[in-house]
């Protein structure tokens, strides 16, 4: 009788637990999601609405003509092709590179595994900063060439540990045995450890490719041509500097202001983001654990 | 799995055949923009064979036999700058000049000026304010104009002549010049004063305040008649309002002017003052309180930005801005769909206290920015001679009116936007779609186009802007000596700079820290004499010390 009136107990316990616990994680979910929302339904309203401040929970005298604007504007359009390009190959030579120099270091036969190592990690210490970075993408001829986004952050040290961790993990015996049957290195790596690294290898590609979507120092410093720009620096000239006036002799004529193509802009610059990492967010979770649990 | 491998493969194919797509659009992109313009090269060869023939005329007073081709690095401010734009490319075809604009986000400009001169980087050409002009300057890194005078007449004419002597010797490092300053023949009028809804004075039957105090009691008027809202506001922190309070109420220092700078010129003592730490400046300080006391000052104020001040503004909820006049016309168009005769105007500056004459600060003519040239840049002689040249008449023309028949045209005796061109209706887009005026390649700028624009559209419309008139008085005022244009800064040595920006930074930090307790009431007014005395021992004076020792020199 009492053990029932103590399960009956702990159960009411856990039902308030559940029920905090939602409305705690609907909270944080409401609080992150309304500045996304209220950024897109200011994008929609009508400019008059949106310079009197009347937009707070909907949308009023919908219109798309901001978005409209947006994609006629010939800067914006290479600057976001730009970003997609520098997303996808960045990423792509990133993690190639990435998982390229942690296999050898996490195999235990390497002669020296462990000062390069040490030397690897040591760098970690240190942010040698903006003006020696500048002077070796100059001197490599890199500057103002695509190459300068891509290659200087080729390899984050952190991601390459996390993938080194994650191949370290991995059953020797599967690579000894590849060996027995004539496998070489190269083959062990691309036949047997990528395949089975696939978690890690997915939340290092998120890791990356949000890291370069965002990047701005780097581009800023390193590209001097308009054409080679990402979408964030457009980006922030027209959150920051109201750069906004090859648009508008349209907004002059359609009824948005220059609040409706701030946030318009903004809204369509995370939005593959938002698409992709629903997706990639269960690898996401998982390759952080591995990386993060065995040493 | 034999499936998976091969989707694998397919996705892999489809994913670089994506990549390489994407880099021939970028590169076909790049082709098109290049074949779309002619190269200087084409333009040479075709300048020659012409020439040769004894066909076309030069049409530019200044042409180069060999093309002249430079880097110009400029901040991409409120319009995008591109290379093939009507100026630049009638530059290319008349003179022989191919000029690259390296457009750089304006929000961070001063990050890459410093690394690139930082790394003794710098492009070909460079724009700069005359602080980092000094610094880049000692560091051997730019062209020493003074070296080339015989190649810049015109624009040794226009810094010399009597009205700019003054200005210009401030600017030079070691008696030398180094850059090309931005100059501005005619300016539209603006000034930092108080632009207020006429259309609710008159509908109270309040006068037209012509002293703080009258204002004071107009907001109260204002505020019983509509208790719900405040009266006034402002934008990028107290410091910003303050400051353009401040002149008016006899001390000086921060706002639309001076940006974070507290020390000011005070031409009734003839010697720099450090603001906050002057007797007077404790009117301002007072009358803010007692605004906020009396529910006049928005209680918000101090996290309000343009847009936001701007939206309080054009509902109705705000009927009081201290701020530059330029901005009324767009208050007026956003307002006008609420209330077809709500309109804002500007008050002429304000007296104070017992005094009978009213004085403001506005802004100076001409600009703190400079165009100059890297030691390294390959004939920079040419440079010279191509800077001086947009000084000249024609250069002037050029980069404010464009070309004539395609933007302009003669009519009295004086160029006049075509109508077509007036129709654009927008000064930012009229920059932008031709290469024009501010913050394109205008070193000796004529705002008279802006004019134009809004005169043509008033007489279209049958409503002309308010900016016009307000233009006008302006310049009264400034020829009456009630306005008065903030002076430059006397030169500094660099161990001066490097204790200005120390104190500054301090002083500015405690100021920031302090000045919102005084104005909400949570620190009493009878502090802040003990508060200005500290600010004065803090570094207030020594401030002061550094500047009238520099402006001695200039003396």
């Amino acid at each position: 009788m009492r053990g029932r009136e103590k399960k009956k107990r702990r159960v009411r316990g856990d039902r308030v637990f559940a029920f905090a616990n939602l409305a705690l994680l609907l909270l944080f979910t409401g609080m992150i999601l309304f500045p996304i929302y209220y950024m897109f339904i200011v994008s929609i309203s009508g400019s008059t609405n949106v310079v009197r401040g009347d937009i707070t929970w909907y949308p009023q005298n919908i219109n798309l003509d901001a978005y409209k604007t947006i994609l006629k504007n010939e800067s914006l359009g290479r600057s976001y092709l730009n970003t997609v390009f520098y997303t996808v190959a960045g990423t792509s030579i990133s993690v190639f590179m990435s998982a390229l120099c942690a296999y050898p270091l996490s195999r235990k036969q390497l002669y020296g595994r462990r000062a390069v190592t040490f030397f690897i990690i040591f760098t970690m210490l240190f942010d040698v900063g903006m003006i020696p970075r500048f002077l070796v993408v100059n001197a490599l001829n890199l500057r103002n060439t695509v190459f300068s986004i891509l290659l200087p952050g080729a390899i984050d040290v952190y991601y390459m540990i996390m993938i080194r961790t994650f191949f370290q993990g991995l059953p020797e015996e599967m690579a000894e045995s590849a060996k027995m049957d004539g496998a070489g290195e190269w083959k062990i790596f691309s036949r047997i450890i990528v395949p089975l690294s696939k978690p890690v290898l997915a939340s290092v590609t998120l890791f990356y490719a949000v890291g370069i979507w965002n990047s701005y120092l780097g581009p800023l410093l390193y590209l001097d041509e308009k054409k080679l720009y990402p979408l964030q620096l457009i980006l922030r000239n027209i959150v920051i500097s109201n750069e906004m006036s090859t648009m508008s002799g349209d907004i002059a004529s359609m009824n948005i202001s220059t609040m409706n193509i701030k946030y318009a802009v903004i809204f369509i610059s995370i939005l593959p983001i938002l698409c992709i990492y629903p997706f990639i967010q269960k690898y996401f979770n998982k390759g952080v654990m591995v990386g993060a649990v065995k040493g | 799995m034999r499936r998976t491998k091969k989707n694998a493969k397919r996705a892999a194919a489809v994913a670089l055949t994506v990549l390489l797509g994407m880099q021939c659009a970028a590169c076909a992109a790049g082709e098109e923009e290049q074949d779309s313009r002619p190269t200087a090269a084409e333009q040479t060869e075709s300048g020659q064979g012409e020439g040769e023939e004894g066909g076309q005329e030069q049409r530019c007073s200044l042409y180069f036999d060999e093309t002249l081709s430079f880097t110009w690095m400029i901040p991409e401010s409120d319009i995008p700058l591109k290379d093939d734009i009507l100026t630049l490319n009638w530059i290319r075809e008349n003179m022989n000049v191919d000029i690259h604009i390296m457009a750089v986000p304006d929000s961070d400009y001063s990050t890459k000026l410093s690394t690139m001169a930082g790394t003794n980087a710098l492009p070909d050409v460079v724009e700069m304010d005359a602080s980092m002009m000094k610094t880049t300057a000692s560091a051997g890194m730019l062209l020493n104009l003074s070296e080339h005078e015989s190649s810049m007449p015109d624009y040794l004419k226009l810094m010399e002549g009597e009205e700019r002597a003054a200005n210009t010797a401030t600017y030079k490092h070691e008696g030398n010049l180094y850059g090309f300053q931005i100059l501005e023949d005619y300016r539209i009028g603006i000034a930092p004063l108080p632009v207020i809804r006429m259309d609710l004075l008159e509908k109270y039957g309040i006068e037209t305040p012509a002293s703080w105090e009258e204002l004071y009691d107009a907001m109260l008027t204002l505020k019983e008649k509509d208790p719900e809202h405040y009266v006034f506001s402002t934008r990028n922190g107290i410091k910003y309002l303050i400051g353009n309070m401040a002149y008016s109420m006899g001390a000086g220092g921060y706002g639309a002017t001076q940006s974070e700078f507290p020390v000011y010129y005070e031409p009734d003592e003839d010697r720099y003052i450090y603001g906050p730490g002057k007797a007077e400046f404790k009117n301002v300080i007072a009358y803010l309180a007692n605004a906020y006391a009396d529910g006049l000052l928005h209680q918000d104020y101090n996290i309000m930005d343009r847009t936001m001040m701007t939206s309080y503004l054009t509902s109705g909820t705000l009927s009081l801005v201290i701020d530059n006049t330029t901005f009324s016309n767009a208050y007026n168009e956003a307002l006008r769909e609420l209330e077809s005769d709500a309109y804002f105007d500007m008050l002429d500056p304000l007296t104070y206290g017992d005094k009978t004459t009213a004085r403001q600060v506005t802004f100076s003519k001409d600009w703190d920015q400079f165009s100059v040239i890297s030691v390294k840049a390959k004939r920079g002689e040419d440079i010279v001679k191509f800077f001086n040249w947009l000084y000249t008449q024609e250069g002037e023309l050029l980069t404010n009116y464009g070309v004539e028949g395609e933007t302009y045209k003669w009519a009295d005796g004086q160029p006049q936007l075509l109508d077509a061109v007036c129709e654009i209706g927008n000064y930012s887009t009229l920059r932008a779609s031709y290469g024009l005026g501010t913050w394109y390649i205008a070193r000796l700028v004529n705002e008279k186009t802006n004019m134009d624009m809004l005169k043509y559209l008033g007489e279209k419309t049958g409503d002309l802007p308010v900016n016009i008139s307000q233009s006008e008085r302006i310049q009264k005022l400034k020829e009456e000596g009630v306005l008065v244009s903030v002076p430059s800064f006397p030169s500094f040595s660099a161990q001066e700079l490097e204790r200005i920006t120390t104190l500054v930074t301090s002083l500015n930090a405690v100021f920031e820290q302090e000045i919102d307790k005084f104005i909400t009431g949570m620190r009493s007014m009878d502090d802040w004499d003990a508060f200005a005395k500290e600010l004065n021992n803090m570094g207030g004076s020594e401030l002061e010390e550094i500047y009238n020792t520099a402006y001695s020199r200039l003396k």
